[in-house]
């Protein structure tokens, strides 16, 4: 009977600390939506030099969020910032059609990585709002989700208004939450 | 072989006017708007990337690698040259995410990108107030909840079998209602019959009770998943029950702060 009573102490207890890094191409629109999360506001960005760092409580969950540089020639770094990492968040820019297979191409590469192995991975289709921005649905099937193994989950969004955000962070921590239960 | 990108961005640099930014002038021009040939600096080019890439490509002259085609359209290029055009349509009073949606700015970028794909590009210049004027994008409205559609076509056909159904047998229990009131008893059952089947021929074939056995093995599907979830939830509830905290708080507080304590004074 105590066991069972510390046990439900120890699940109160518990905060659930989680480190999320957002990957994608350049201009995707990680700070965008990492400043969208943290401000509420959308505001002008400049392109990132280095990483950001934010700290973020959703859900029960004190979420840490890198943002990292996605320049070309920056990308082999990538693979320093995914120790212990808990989940990975991954951003498309759904109106640059000439680049979406490059984007897919850099996320079959990051997602080999032994670091990440089994990790639930989100993937975001920013900029919905453009005119000519892609469906999530049309970017979904070019995305082999059978190879990865992992939790995937495909959401629309777009970081200026917001709209997706939410479904997306839920859909994360409900994963993290039966992940971390078993 | 091709010319390195560093030899070509000496060679564009080497010009005074490519050592500031387009948009601000100030001495730092390490990035480059490639569909406009221009150089820029950090804080323009965010402004430049908030447009999309289908009105300005942003590259890092630094962090990025260049490949041919992207190197062409910068030599193409220049500040200078977009900063003549622009003054020929007199843009200084736009705003600066409106210049760059003008009709000019949209005939610009197309001609530098054939110019510099060593094309013939004879489409005629937009007039001075032709040129002025913004082409508004029209912004689409995400959908609240894309995800996990059903589909459409079978909740559809379900719904309308049900609702038809439901209708019909409305229909002939009012139908029977009012003849039982005027009709013998012993009539009622053959009159009904002739009702059903008359308005089974008006119906344009309709075999109710076939219609109705469809109907049953159709939505016992639907009915049993139903069940299973309610079972589901149910059980979830119950279970939140046991952690709920108001209660814990409530009678247990002692055994839940000193569990051992309490088992030890025993």
């Amino acid at each position: 009977m105590g066991g069972f009573f510390s046990r439900i102490w120890q699940r109160l207890l518990r905060r659930a600390e989680t480190r999320l890094v957002v990957l994608g191409l350049d201009a995707a629109g990680k700070t965008t939506f990492l400043t969208k999360l943290a401000l509420g506001d959308p505001r002008t960005v400049v392109p990132t030099v280095g990483f950001n760092v934010q700290r973020l409580d959703y859900k029960n969950i004190h979420f840490t969020i890198w943002d990292v540089c996605g320049q070309e020639k920056t990308r082999p770094l990538w693979v320093l910032y995914l120790d212990n990492t808990q989940a990975m968040v991954y951003i498309i820019d759904s109106n640059d059609r000439q680049r979406i297979d490059e984007s897919i191409e850099e996320l079959d590469k990051i997602i080999r990585e032994p670091a990440i192995k089994g990790k639930p991975l989100l993937i975001f289709c920013n900029k919905q709002d453009l005119p000519n921005a892609m469906q999530s649905e049309q970017i979904s099937t070019k995305i082999n989700f059978a190879d990865y193994k992992r939790p995937c989950h495909i959401q629309p969004l777009c970081a200026i208004s917001g709209q997706g955000i939410q479904e997306g962070l839920d859909w994360l921590a409900n994963t993290l939450k039966s992940s971390q239960a078993h | 072989m091709h010319p390195t990108s560093e030899s070509v961005f000496a060679q564009l640099k080497s010009k005074h006017s490519n050592t500031r930014c387009f948009d601000c002038s100030t001495k730092e021009s390490d990035w480059c708007s490639v569909s406009h040939g221009i150089f820029l600096c950090l804080k323009c080019a965010g402004k430049h990337r908030g447009f999309g890439v289908h009105i300005s490509f942003v590259k890092s002259i630094t962090m990025d690698t260049w490949n041919f085609k992207h190197l062409q359209m910068m030599k193409a290029g220049g500040n200078e040259e977009l900063q003549t055009f622009f003054d020929y349509y007199n843009l200084e009073n736009y705003a600066h995410q409106d210049k760059y949606r003008t009709k000019a700015a949209y005939y610009y970028r197309e001609m530098l990108k054939n110019v510099s794909e060593g094309m013939v590009f004879d489409k005629q210049k937009p007039s001075v107030d032709e040129g002025k004027t913004i082409i508004e994008e029209q912004k689409r409205v995400l959908p609240q909840k894309v995800l996990e559609k059903p589909s459409e076509t079978d909740s559809q056909g379900i719904k309308a079998l049900i609702g038809n159904t439901f209708e019909y047998t409305k229909y002939l229990g009012i139908n029977i209602k009012e003849k039982t009131t005027e009709v013998n008893i012993t009539d009622t059952e053959h009159k009904a019959k002739g009702t059903i089947n008359k308005t089974e021929s008006e119906a344009g074939g309709w075999n109710f009770k076939e219609k109705f056995k469809s109907v049953k093995s159709k939505t016992e599907g639907v009915y049993n998943k139903i069940a299973a979830k309610a079972k589901k939830v149910m059980k979830k509830n119950n279970e939140e029950q046991i952690f709920d905290d108001s209660k814990l708080e409530e009678g247990e507080d002692e055994i839940l702060l000193d569990p051992q304590g309490k088992n030890m004074k025993k």
